[in-house]
């Protein structure tokens, strides 16, 4: 894996060049979830969060490679996983001895600021298909409300401002009644 | 910018709909900045403003979060599309290699088909037929079926094929096309029972006296303004400097300006209650007087001369000509609001003595040895340091065009005498060596938090030490003391003497055409072009159609358009033997296209217009062109 290429990546925006390098460091990710009890499905979803965790890294403007980004990737994973057994099936976890080298704080800060947007994924999961694209090419592709306007088929990038701020509203809404009322 | 940001709650209590979209608008606004900070699309200097803001703002500092949370949330759906897409065309290749061994022919060709299929599925979703109102898609909410890439990746995660993300990086090159530009209004807020000074982004200085507009309410009246100075956004903006019977003029600059409020539109200045408009310039042109414009048939904007007095800066008003105006507290806190719209950051912010460095590191230091300054000066007042209180200080201050302290100071926090307090060490804050945006000195705001705790003292209530709240971290040399910092307002009183002197200076350089007028709408200060050259015709060779002919003069800003004579497009009374450019916009399957071309204005100009797709790059190209003719 050519590491520094994809940091490159990253920077230039290509983050679909980006993943599928990283697609690389599956392998080894896959064999040891295998390894510790988990599904394929189960660690596909582990991969997928330790690559949103090594973006969010590389996104940092202080971030430098420090070591391989496989290592990184495996490294994540593994306390992934962890902290998964230990939510899911506390027998599993307590036969799951071997010691992780994470002890990167920083890891495990990024992981766990991530856990606090799954709430928010699902309240945008909700608030319309239509409405989660604006909103997602918007914040997430960063396109003009323009180019916006033409994707969705809306006649203007007036409408298309408009609709942006109302899904907004929407979703602003719904998390904001959620995490006054956890428990409904 | 962001003093803007903050809605006004008292609209609230009222209600009409012209409040509720007045509401709403501050509303878009403060959520635009919010998008802005969190997008890292704002200055350094805006930035640590709007972290300052936040922390003075409870309310918009839940905003920030919640709008953080949700960008975020985003992401996390966006990254899972994008990695799944990378699965699949791993996936993809993987198969592929197989295939070059000979292996899973069936399974490629099947592959090959269904990847097939899905492009054609993507083009139906680019060009989506079953388009709905988004009105009604909002409200029936869940309904619509189909385009949504998370939802199409999703789909191909069941089947075995390759996902096609929505937008490729190829297709988003292509997709390069932007529109034409638009010159975006700004909106002042100002108190119609006072006298305003309104000052605009490009410098136009507007002077309203109080009572001046035909309304009987007293509500706040909101200012919309357009300016146009600079070539490029005079040609994009579709405007020329051509008179209602086709003469050039040179132009001075223009401006829209509308006024409304909750009750009213378009409101017009009585008879005799005339504003004072002034156009900044760098170099004076003789006989400049007032047009205003007016739409023609074919909705064009044309000029008309105007019987208007020309003032132009005098001695006897100095003051007056950098925007200053004499008045009450009252009148001063409007200005404020008005100028907090524009200046939380200029291209050069003040400088205190001796920071040094870069912009951004100056800027620092700067707010550091303010910070000091004030720490260093402050002297608790004896009842408060009894309550043994922790306080909150928010100061809002302008540094003046002369880099002093500007009297509209406003300080709050619970306790009145701390307040005074604070006031008066900032008043004898030495003179900084003032802002400057487009190499004009300029006024600019500060935002700053002090947290005052009786507890920090350990000389008693003289000799504070403030803590200080949301400092960026930074690293200067202290070239001076605090001490020696201190012993400089001794000198203060004569200090302000010698700045006056030296603001004199400072302001001869902003000089304006001044002129007044009790129209609204569009106006202009121009003079007629020279009349030496024989005026001639050029025709294009081109027929009625969606393009649009302008002619820049390059040695007088002037610009005219090509209008329709005999089916095809021709200019009309332009100057022969004049150095001109020619600018087209094309409208082509609603995509514009650029072209320049430079000539020397004969009758017999060929047309060699090559056009050219309007991008982001394009667009900064021929922007920078048509302005490098003037300076």
């Amino acid at each position: 894996m050519n590491d520094q290429k994809i940091v490159q990546y990253f920077k230039e925006g290509r983050r679909n060049k980006a993943f599928i390098r990283l697609y690389k460091a599956y392998p080894s990710v896959e064999k040891v979830i295998l390894s510790k009890g988990g599904s394929k499905q189960e660690a596909e979803d582990i991969f997928q969060e330790a690559l949103i965790v090594f973006y969010k890294k590389a996104s940092q403007a202080e971030f430098e490679l420090t070591s391989s980004i496989s290592t990184y990737l495996y490294s994540v994973a593994r306390y992934l996983w962890k902290d998964r057994l230990k939510w899911l099936n506390k027998e599993r976890y307590k036969t799951d001895d071997t010691e992780i080298a994470v002890d990167d704080h920083e890891i495990i800060e990024l992981i766990e600021k991530e856990s606090k947007f799954l709430q928010v994924e699902e309240v945008l999961n909700s608030i319309g298909e239509k409405c989660l694209k604006i909103l997602q090419l918007f914040y997430y592709q960063r396109l003009s409300m323009k180019a916006i306007a033409r994707q969705v088929d809306l006649k203007s990038e007036k409408v298309a401002k408009n609709q942006k701020y109302k899904c907004l509203e929407r979703a602003r809404q719904r998390l904001v009644t959620l995490q006054n009322n956890p428990n409904t | 910018m962001f003093g803007k940001s903050s809605p006004k709650t008292r609209y609230a209590s009222k209600q009409s709909k012209h409040i509720i979209s007045l509401v709403m608008r501050k509303e878009l606004q403060t959520i635009e900045i919010i998008e802005h900070y969190l997008m890292g699309k704002l200055t350094p200097i805006e930035q640590s403003d709007f972290e300052k803001e936040i922390q003075s703002d409870s309310a918009l500092k839940d905003k920030v979060l919640l709008q953080e949370q949700l960008i975020a949330g985003l992401e996390r759906i966006g990254l899972k599309a994008d990695i799944k897409s990378a699965k699949h065309r791993v996936w993809l290749r993987k198969m592929l290699g197989y295939f070059s061994l000979g292996i899973l022919i069936i399974l490629l060709v099947g592959g090959f088909y269904w990847k097939m299929n899905q492009s054609d599925e993507t083009n139906n979703e680019v060009m989506s037929e079953d388009v709905e109102l988004i009105e009604e898609t909002l409200n029936t909410e869940q309904k619509t079926k189909g385009n949504f890439i998370v939802d199409s990746l999703q789909k191909d995660s069941t089947s075995d094929a390759e996902a096609i993300p929505l937008i490729s990086e190829g297709e988003q090159s292509a997709e390069g096309s932007i529109q034409i530009p638009e010159k975006q209004f700004q909106y002042f807020t100002i108190d119609p029972t006072k006298d305003n000074v309104i000052r605009a982004k490009e410098g136009t200085l507007i002077e309203i006296k109080a009572n001046s507009f035909d309304t009987e309410s007293d509500e706040e009246v909101e200012i919309k303004l357009k300016e146009y100075y600079k070539m490029s956004d005079i040609a994009f903006s579709n405007l020329t400097t051509q008179t209602k019977s086709g003469e050039i003029i040179e132009t001075g600059g223009m401006i829209y300006i509308e006024a409304n409020n909750n009750t009213k539109k378009n409101l017009q200045l009585l008879k005799g209650r005339a504003m004072i408009l002034k156009f900044p310039f760098k170099e004076k042109k003789e006989g400049m007087q007032l047009f205003l414009g007016k739409d023609n048939v074919e909705e064009n904007i044309v000029w008309e001369a105007k019987r208007s007095i020309v003032i132009e800066k005098g001695e006897d008003e100095p003051e007056r000509s950098i925007g200053v105006i004499k008045a009450g507290d009252e009148v001063l806190t409007t200005r404020v609001n008005n100028f907090d719209y524009v200046y939380t950051s200029l291209e050069k912010m003040p400088t205190f003595i001796g920071c040094k460095g870069e912009e951004k590191k100056r800027d620092e230091c700067t707010r550091l040895k303010i910070r000091n300054y004030v720490t260093a000066s402050f002297l608790f007042p004896e009842k408060a340091f009894k309550k043994k209180i922790l306080n909150h200080v928010v100061v809002h201050f302008l540094i003046d065009e002369r880099g002093f302290v500007d009297d509209s100071m406003e300080v709050k926090g619970q306790d009145s005498e701390i307040n005074s307090e604070v006031k008066r060490v900032l008043n004898t804050l030495p003179n900084l060596i003032p802002g400057e945006h487009l190499k004009r000195p300029k006024k600019v705001k500060y935002i700053m938090q002090f947290k005052i705790d009786p507890k920090d003292f350990d000389r008693g209530y003289k000799g504070s030490k403030i803590s200080r709240l949301n400092d960026s971290i930074v690293k200067i040399r202290e070239e001076e003391s605090l001490k020696s910092l201190s012993e400089r307002v001794l000198s203060k009183t004569i200090k302000r003497d010698n700045g006056v002197k030296a603001k004199y200076e400072l302001i001869n350089e902003i000089e304006y055409y001044v002129l007044n007028t009790t129209d609204m709408g569009y106006c202009n200060v121009d003079r007629p072009f020279r009349p030496g050259p024989a005026r001639i015709s050029l025709a294009m060779n081109e027929k009625k159609g969606d393009v649009r002919f302008k002619l820049i003069l390059h040695n007088s800003k002037s610009i005219s358009q090509a209008q329709i004579w005999g089916g095809t497009y021709k200019f009309a009374n332009i100057p022969k033997g004049e150095s001109a450019t020619i600018f087209s916009i094309k409208i082509i399957d609603d995509k514009p296209y650029l072209s320049t071309q430079e000539i020397v204005i004969s009758e017999n100009v060929e047309n060699q217009l090559k056009y050219e797709l309007l991008t982001d790059e394009s667009l900064k190209r021929y922007t920078e062109k048509l302005n490098s003719f003037y300076n």
